[in-house]
């Protein structure tokens, strides 16, 4: 993974530290001011010095020279410095007008004013670097404060690095690459020269910062480290100059290891979210566990205990054995659907399933399904609405097939025998809908959401009636997979109806089937 | 002559029930339990069906299907507790003629080993004329009559309605049908398949929307199914 971003124009940490240096000797208005000092000094110098010694001249001059070196840098303050001390000696030195130095005494006066002006110069000079230091200090902590509070809001790699890059780009004015650890484990260098493939590498074994020259410019790699773990590294294209700065490798040092505390965040949080996601499992492979404990021992006990009577010495009457074989029959078949339920629902909902979605009519599954139900539905009135000509709708057709037969079942299981069914299907507005309404008691309103729970058996179902409590479990599993949902209302004059609903933006338009029958047509 | 059905199973127990209700039926049956004994024993024996299991402890049942049809059109019938859609089009797609999820009631085992020995029987792909309970198909003058009332069908419903009768009682995975009825190039159209198999129902099921002819494996293909 990489975050990469172009040199941006704009004052820089980088660029301010520089700067300090380059103002100190290049200052055409310090000069001018210095210049300007030593005229004013001049001026008022000439107007007291009938009345005023040499040494109190002096020190206007003086005041002039530490004026300007206040502002501005080393090489304005000795041109200040020395203009001043040469308009002393030529305006007030006797003999006035002409660079002597006639006696001692003003020789010494001068020198004095010379060494005076230097000392307070150079003082101020350095009060003033360190004050322009303490601002650049103070806007990368300040940079590397809101670094930080970046990166803490963060809630992936890919969002780490998109956040990353702007900050760094910023405090170093350079091309900045941010890699980290992939799900391999690896650190993927791609797009790097081999000099500057092997300078990462370097950097990466020896977990240490790494500079080398090239021709895009400076490299320097600066790996993230956390916990003596190597978990990525911070690569910067930038000016020979700013490389060899301290300042630099240690911003970028403490860049660095922001980013190392925001992927251990988010390693940390990960683990949290896995270990909260298995705890939840465990409880539901336990709950599951007891259920199937009791739905699989039922049917199994029946049938043993008929497989025995069957062999054992009592010899029973035809009926009897017939009765027991019967028996064995059915709670085998009880068992199979149960299982078969079981396995839907738990590759389902584990997520491995691959939808193996195509085009299908919505209508012709449901006469699919009657039909192979019609033996159990012998004696009800079931209705069919569905308009000529619905648009394919893609879905897996075997589960959805399986939801059918398990909402058909439902009915079957729930509602008096010979009570009516009706089936609505409907496709348009980009979802394909699947109504199920009877005539049954209904599902109570608090129920509704529950009853989509594996093994949740409504009140109303009796303990022995076939249903494995998976039935819905899956069919809500099925519409999940697909995009769409279910859910269930009620019936306007009694009974539930269940609305499943599966998206159908990609339904191919009629016209699809039309220009099939059109070929034909021609042929 | 008696039919001789070769077992390729490897659970005893099951092996005991099929030879049981083989037996009972009056088929001869001959057993096997993995891979390299199945083709020795079919090689050996020449069954007039082979009754095979897909999860065998040497190797998958694919890939006796795929040794068998190198020399032999011999039926195959696929028992197997893989509920999976994809294992059943893979099974049919290889060659195996019908596929039989375990478990299964006795009826229906029987129903589709003589549908697959039906298929066997019929020497000539191109025989004259198909009769499927009340279907009857006049394969030279491209002709269908249900119960005696001729219907007239376009020329891929014929040809769709003709693929699924020539193996009547077995499932016709979509790809096959639109391999035969299409050509190569539409395998993956399977609309084109809702769309004629829509029309092939209206035309000849009593009622269209409880298809009892032409009946749908969701997920695998159509099979046509002749009557009890």
């Amino acid at each position: 993974m990489i975050a990469s971003a172009r040199w941006l124009p704009g004052r820089t940490a980088a660029a301010s530290l520089s700067a300090i240096k380059r103002e100190l000797l290049l200052e055409p208005a310090g000069y001018l001011a210095g210049a300007l000092s030593a005229g004013v000094a001049t001026a008022l110098a000439l107007a007291v010095a009938p009345h005023a010694a040499l040494a109190h001249v002096m020190v206007i001059y003086l005041l002039g020279a530490v004026l300007v070196a206040t502002r501005y840098g080393v090489a304005v303050s000795t041109f200040t410095i020395v203009t001043s001390a040469l308009c002393f000696d030529y305006f007030n030195i006797p003999p006035i007008f002409a660079f002597a130095v006639p006696d001692p005494h003003s020789a010494a006066t001068l020198g004095g004013m010379l060494l005076t002006a230097a000392v307070m110069c150079s003082l101020l000079q350095r009060l003033r670097y360190q004050r322009t230091l303490a601002r650049a200090s103070e806007a990368r902590t300040l940079w590397l404060c809101e670094l930080s509070l970046d990166l803490s809001a963060v809630a992936s790699i890919e969002a780490l690095l998109r956040a990353a890059r702007p900050h760094l780009v910023r405090l170093f004015g350079a091309t900045a690459c941010v890699f980290v650890r992939n799900e391999a484990g690896e650190i993927a260098l791609p797009g790097m020269h081999r000099e500057q493939h092997a300078c990462a590498q370097r950097a990466l074994r020896t977990a240490r910062f790494q500079v080398t020259e090239t021709d895009a410019g400076t490299l320097a790699c600066q790996p993230i480290t956390s916990r003596r773990q190597t978990l990525g590294l911070v690569c910067l294209t930038l000016g020979a100059a700013a490389v060899e700065q301290h300042e630099q490798r240690v911003l970028l040092a403490a860049c660095a290891d922001r980013i190392a505390v925001a992927i251990d965040r988010l390693a940390l949080a990960d683990a949290a979210r896995r270990a909260h996601v298995e705890a939840e499992a465990e409880r539901l492979r336990n709950e599951l566990l007891s259920a199937m404990s009791h739905d699989l021992r039922t049917p199994l006990a029946s049938i043993l205990t008929a497989g025995t009577t069957l062999l054992g010495s009592g010899a029973p009457a035809d009926h009897v054995r017939r009765e027991l074989l019967a028996t064995i029959v059915e709670e085998t078949e009880r068992l199979d659907r149960l299982v078969t339920n079981l396995m839907s629902v738990t590759r389902l909902e584990s997520g491995r399933v691959r939808l193996n979605k195509a085009p299908e009519a919505l209508d012709e599954l449901t006469y699919g399904v009657l039909s192979r139900l019609a033996g159990r539905l012998a004696g009800r009135e079931v209705v069919v609405d569905a308009p000529d000509g619905l648009p394919f709708v893609a879905m897996d057709s075997v589960l959805v097939d399986q939801v059918l037969v398990n909402l058909i079942e439902n009915v079957l299981r729930y509602t008096p025998a010979g009570s009516p069914l009706a089936i609505r299907v409907r496709v348009g507005d980009g979802e394909a809908k699947l109504e199920v309404a009877d005539s049954g008691p209904g599902i109570p309103v608090e129920e509704r959401e529950k009853v989509f729970e594996k093994f949740y058996r409504g009140n109303l179902a009796k303990r022995n009636d076939g249903g494995s409590g998976l039935g819905l479990a899956i069919c809500r599993a099925v519409a999940r997979a697909h995009g769409g949902h279910i859910r269930i209302g009620a019936r306007a004059g009694g009974g539930a109806v269940i609305e499943f609903v599966l998206p159908a933006y990609d339904s191919p338009p009629r016209e699809a089937a039309g220009s099939v029958q059109q070929r034909e047509l021609q042929a | 002559m008696i039919p001789a059905v070769l077992v390729i199973e490897d659970e005893l127990p099951m092996r005991r029930v099929l030879r049981a209700a083989l037996g009972g039926q009056g088929y001869r049956v001959w057993e096997a339990g993995t891979v390299e004994e199945g083709l020795a024993a079919f090689a050996a024996r020449s069954p007039q069906v082979v009754l095979l299991d897909l999860g065998l402890p040497d190797g998958e049942g694919f890939d006796v299907v795929e040794r068998i049809r190198d020399t032999s059109a011999v039926p195959i019938v696929v028992i197997s507790a893989r509920g999976d859609e994809r294992d059943q089009v893979r099974a049919l797609d290889g060659g195996a003629n019908d596929y039989v999820t375990k478990p299964f009631r006795e009826a229906e085992l029987f129903a589709r080993l003589r549908a697959a020995l039906r298929g066997a029987a019929r020497v000539s792909r191109h025989a004259e004329t198909l009769t499927i309970g009340p279907l009857r198909i006049h394969c030279y003058e491209r002709r269908v009559y249900m119960a005696h009332v001729e219907i007239d069908l376009t020329p891929t419903e014929y040809n769709l309605l003709h693929s699924l009768a020539r193996e009547a009682g077995r499932v016709i995975t979509h790809r096959q049908l639109l391999r035969q009825v299409w050509g190569p190039e539409f395998v993956e159209d399977v609309q084109y398949l809702r769309v004629f198999m829509k029309q092939l129902r209206q035309k000849l099921e009593p009622d269209p929307t409880k298809p009892q002819l032409l009946v749908t494996t969701p997920g695998v293909g159509y099979r046509l199914r002749p009557p009890d």
